[in-house]
């Protein structure tokens, strides 16, 4: 999907998230800076606790404070400041310009209300629609995530349906105000993997339609080749290198990036070739190792990537990332 | 939802009825030739063939299930004995007391639904703030407290040194409305302070655990403003527990109409109750434990089934 | 779940890995409440160990020439309508109030526990038939059941901590059983089933370890109950016989020399809700220290 505007609809610079834990202060989310442009798809990128999620909670103001804090940075969104707007101006664009689809469908759903409720209250907030005009709209929804007999429904609870059917409901509401922006964590990791194939062919479906731009959290490599447009990888908290889908597949160019993909089957090399997991373990979020966060496990390291973190540059095709070294070499 | 409740009601039948052979148990085969002598009223134990006349007067000599079938056909008609003490029929004497305690009872649930609720609200949504604090500790004593002692604080500092309720005593609502209500104001406070501690302690954890779950977040996430998502989606599954409490802070109203009846000198059923227990009444002791046990087991069958009206996965577990 | 809940969760593990009873003690111990709670019991058993080096007389010596004596510097607290000093009482009903405290609770815990067990494990008929038992006994508030047998059985300490007992075991039973069903489905008891261990030895050295945490919380506030319903019971009349001191005792003779001798109710209540509260704070720590560490605290974001 081609980008369809040249000026960006997202910019973020230098977010920074941090949560007070027990025994210290973790930085979940490190001087993170991304656009997001209209009508494409941007992946975030990155293990368990690399901080992906807390990035997108963060767009909209929902990191939970205490014991979270959004320690800095400046998040712009159709130039209007997201981060020192008021309260008001933030309500506003939550769940009607910038919606969130979470990764849980059974306990992001209030078990005691029912679905057609939970549905229409965006549309109820944002959009003032009521009675007839809300149900229908509502009914429309339903039928657009194709869920069966949606009359029938609208009167269920959430505990009636089966998980892939919820988180097309979670969609329908994300979809319902027309938003922007798509936040999507982890839509299909909590289903069955023949469900997730389904599912993510309809988010994509959707999002094309109104021609939203959406930013999908994902772990899981083969979603990004077949679904996304540009890359962010993250690691401990920092992006470490943002290009084009097939770029990232082409050409890696962090050693984290790298060892990622070899450490994934791939349907285009040969089934002798190995499995290569990355040596080490992940980073222990309280004792960040100095300078290059990924230095203990790579095996390109030099003496600088210890003493000082490296920062994300661009190159001349639009390719970016965060290392000393340069591995084409 | 039938299906929920008809479970509930045959639970409920099956527990009546092991409660009736408990109470039998209890109130007439442990104590034995006592209740027969309490019954007859002061018969020579020593002497045998009297002994043996009023056993066989009294249908004691017949084998124990009989006897319970015949005393429980008895029961089932409204015939309820005769009070040992007063030589009033039971059931009249329960007729007579039953709406003093029951208006000590409504004005006890309604001061610890004032109480508790709105200092549990007041306790999650200021968590770990001094309110809080203050919230926690407060119903943490007002569980701990003694209902007695403080029945006679409240008395002391409210009878005795600044004389503006009555120390004891009552006046039914018919004869003089406003006196009535200026007796069972102590009363009813002390009974309402103890279940308004649990209640409060209740919803204040209750509230909190909603407050931390996703579909709040999701609530947030749509835009609400934070009184909204509060109040549309955090109250009611907060409540939920709630009505939970309320059933189970009914047996301790039971208890405490006990001893504060006694305080307060207060002629319900409760008072009955307890002198019919000095002076081993057994008619009226039987009476009294299958009407309390009764009471609780209706009150827990509401219980069950408001909670599942206002929870619909619990209609389904069943 | 989102990133949100990792950083503690890393925490978390790596704390509770250590030395698990002494974690414990000190979560309980950061607990504000609590450790206020667990002063007062150290300050009670204390008394209670102590009453003889620390009662200023006997409890039962009659001073008849100073009867409902004020308090003053002979008699701390003043004296009863018998001339008996009530500090030393108040004192030696430490003694009553801690025994049947804590006796009547552990008995309760022990029986219910086991049969709790029993009708967790088993299941089927058994497990029901045992639980409409249990629910029977609880239509009756403790107070009144105990009331009741006291009439049955007679007045004394004895019958109370035999009626408590009779009463509080369906309240572990309860909870050991509901306990119980959660841990059966676990797969290291699967796996011990599978090998051939015999159901007791499973119900007694895996199963009952890892439902000891919940038990533990029902003991301490139990001991609560148990000593409000001495006291209660006591106040009535039916509990601790004389010569023998006990607060819901004293608060008796306070309340019907309520004007004379003011002191007399205030003094023993004192006792009593000190005792109650220390418990129950206890009770709540233990309860909080024992929770998983990951549940949601009140997460407001800006």
């Amino acid at each position: 999907m081609a980008k369809t505007a040249h000026e960006a609809l997202l910019c973020v610079r230098n977010l920074t998230v941090e949560f007070a834990t027990e025994a210290g202060i973790v930085t979940a989310v490190d001087r993170v800076s991304f656009d997001l442009y209209a009508g494409e798809i941007l992946a975030l990128v990155g293990e368990s606790g690399c901080g992906k999620s807390a990035t997108a909670l963060a767009l909209l103001r929902l990191i939970a404070d205490p014991p979270g804090r959004i320690a800095g940075g400046e998040i712009r969104f159709r130039n209007q400041e997201l981060l020192s707007a008021d309260d008001a101006t933030v309500r506003d664009i939550r769940g009607n310009r910038i919606a969130m689809i979470f990764q849980e469908p059974m306990t992001s759903l209030n078990p005691v209300y029912t679905i057609g409720r939970q549905l229409g209250e965006p549309l109820e907030l944002h959009k003032n629609l009521r009675g007839d005009s809300l149900l229908a709209k509502c009914l429309a929804l339903l039928e657009s995530v194709n869920i069966p007999e949606p009359r029938q429904r609208l009167q269920s609870y959430p505990h009636q349906f089966s998980g892939g059917m919820r988180q097309r409901m979670m969609i329908a509401m994300g979809m319902s105000c027309d938003p922007d922006i798509v936040i999507a964590d982890e839509p299909t990791t909590a289903l069955d993997v023949t469900i997730q194939a389904q599912l993510l062919e309809l988010l994509q479906a959707q999002v094309a339609n109104r021609r939203a731009a959406l930013l999908l959290i994902t772990h899981n490599l083969g979603v990004v080749a077949r679904y996304a447009d540009r890359v962010n990888v993250m690691y401990a908290g920092r992006v470490v290198e943002s290009t084009t889908a097939d770029e990232i597949y082409r050409a890696p160019r962090h050693p984290y990036t790298i060892g990622l993909l070899r450490s994934v089957p791939r349907l285009d090399q040969p089934i002798s070739e190995k499995l290569l997991p990355i040596e080490g373990q992940p980073p222990n979020p309280l004792d960040l190792p100095s300078g290059c966060a990924f230095h203990p496990r790579c095996p390109f390291a030099i003496d600088k990537c210890r003493a000082e973190a490296p920062v994300l540059t661009r190159d001349a095709n639009g390719h970016a990332v965060a290392c000393w070294v340069d591995v084409r070499a | 939802m039938g299906k929920y409740i008809g479970i509930r009601l045959g639970h409920a039948l099956v527990i009546l009825a092991i409660v009736v052979v408990l109470v039998f148990i209890i109130a007439r085969i442990i104590p034995g030739d006592a209740v027969m002598a309490a019954m007859a009223g002061s018969v020579d134990l020593h002497d045998p063939s009297v002994v043996e006349r009023v056993r066989h007067q009294y249908g004691l000599d017949q084998p124990i299930p009989v006897q319970f079938v015949v005393w429980l056909g008895e029961f089932l008609r409204g015939d309820w004995g005769t009070s040992i003490g007063t030589g009033q029929k039971v059931l009249d004497m329960f007729v007579q007391r039953l709406p003093i305690t029951l208006e000590l009872f409504i004005g006890a649930t309604l001061w610890s639904i004032a109480i508790g609720i709105p200092t549990g609200i007041l306790g999650a949504l200021k968590r770990n703030s001094a309110a809080d604090v203050a919230v926690t500790a407060g119903a943490i004593i007002g569980v701990s407290i003694p209902p007695f002692w403080e029945a006679i604080m409240l008395i002391y500092l409210f009878a005795v040194l600044l004389p503006i309720f009555p120390p004891s005593g009552y006046v039914p609502f018919s004869e003089h409305p406003l006196l009535n209500l200026r007796a069972i104001v102590l009363p009813t406070f002390v009974l309402g302070t103890h279940s308004g501690g649990l209640l409060a302690r209740f919803v204040r954890s209750s509230l909190l655990e909603v407050l931390g779950q996703d579909y709040v977040r999701t609530a947030r996430a749509k835009g609400f403003s934070e009184a909204a998502v509060v109040a549309r989606h955090a109250l009611k599954p907060g409540m939920i527990p709630v009505v939970t409490v309320l059933g189970l802070s009914w047996g301790g109203l039971l208890a405490g109409a006990f001893i504060i009846e006694v305080i307060f000198a207060i002629p319900g059923l409760g008072r009955m109750s307890v002198e019919a227990i000095f002076q081993k009444d057994y008619p009226v002791m039987q009476a009294m434990l299958i009407v309390i046990s009764l009471n609780v087991l209706l009150v827990n069958l509401l219980v069950d089934i408001l909670y599942g009206y206002l929870d619909p996965r619990v209609r389904v577990r069943g | 779940m989102t990133d949100a809940v990792h950083p503690t969760a890393v925490v978390a593990v790596s704390v509770a890995s250590r030395n698990p009873a002494l974690a414990l003690l000190r979560a309980v111990a950061r607990h504000r409440l609590a450790s206020v709670g667990l002063v007062i019991i150290a300050a009670l058993i204390f008394i209670a160990i102590f009453a003889p080096l620390l009662a200023p007389y006997s409890p039962n010596q009659q001073d008849l020439y100073r009867v409902l004596a004020p308090p003053g510097r002979i008699h701390l607290l003043g004296t009863d309508n018998l001339g008996r000093d009530l500090l030393s009482r108040l004192i030696y009903g430490t003694r009553v109030s801690l025994f049947v405290g804590i006796v009547s609770s552990l008995v309760s815990a022990v029986i219910g526990v086991i049969i709790g067990l029993i009708a967790g494990f088993r299941g089927g008929m058994v497990d029901a038939i045992i639980m409409r038992i249990t629910d029977a006994f609880l239509c009756f508030p403790p107070l009144i059941f105990i009331l009741a047998m006291s009439a049955v059985l007679g007045p004394g300490l004895q019958n109370v901590m035999l009626s408590f007992a009779l009463f509080g075991w369906t309240i572990f039973a309860r909870l050991a059983r509901g306990q119980v069903l959660l841990v059966r489905e676990l797969p290291f008891i699967e796996a011990a089933r599978s090998v051939g261990v015999p159901a007791t030895r499973i119900m007694f050295r895996h199963i009952l370890p890892n439902i000891m945490a919940p038990v533990l919380v029902a003991i301490t506030i139990t001991i609560g109950v148990a000593i409000l319903v001495e006291s209660g019971v006591s106040f009535l009349g039916l509990g601790v016989q004389p010569p023998t001191a006990s607060w819901g005792k004293e608060l008796r003779v306070g309340f019907t020399y309520l004007e004379a001798a003011p002191l007399f109710s205030i003094a023993p209540g004192v006792m009593i809700t000190l005792a109650v509260i220390a418990f129950n704070f206890v009770g709540d720590g233990l309860r909080d220290a024992l929770d998983p560490r990951l549940r949601g605290a009140n997460r407001v974001p800006r």
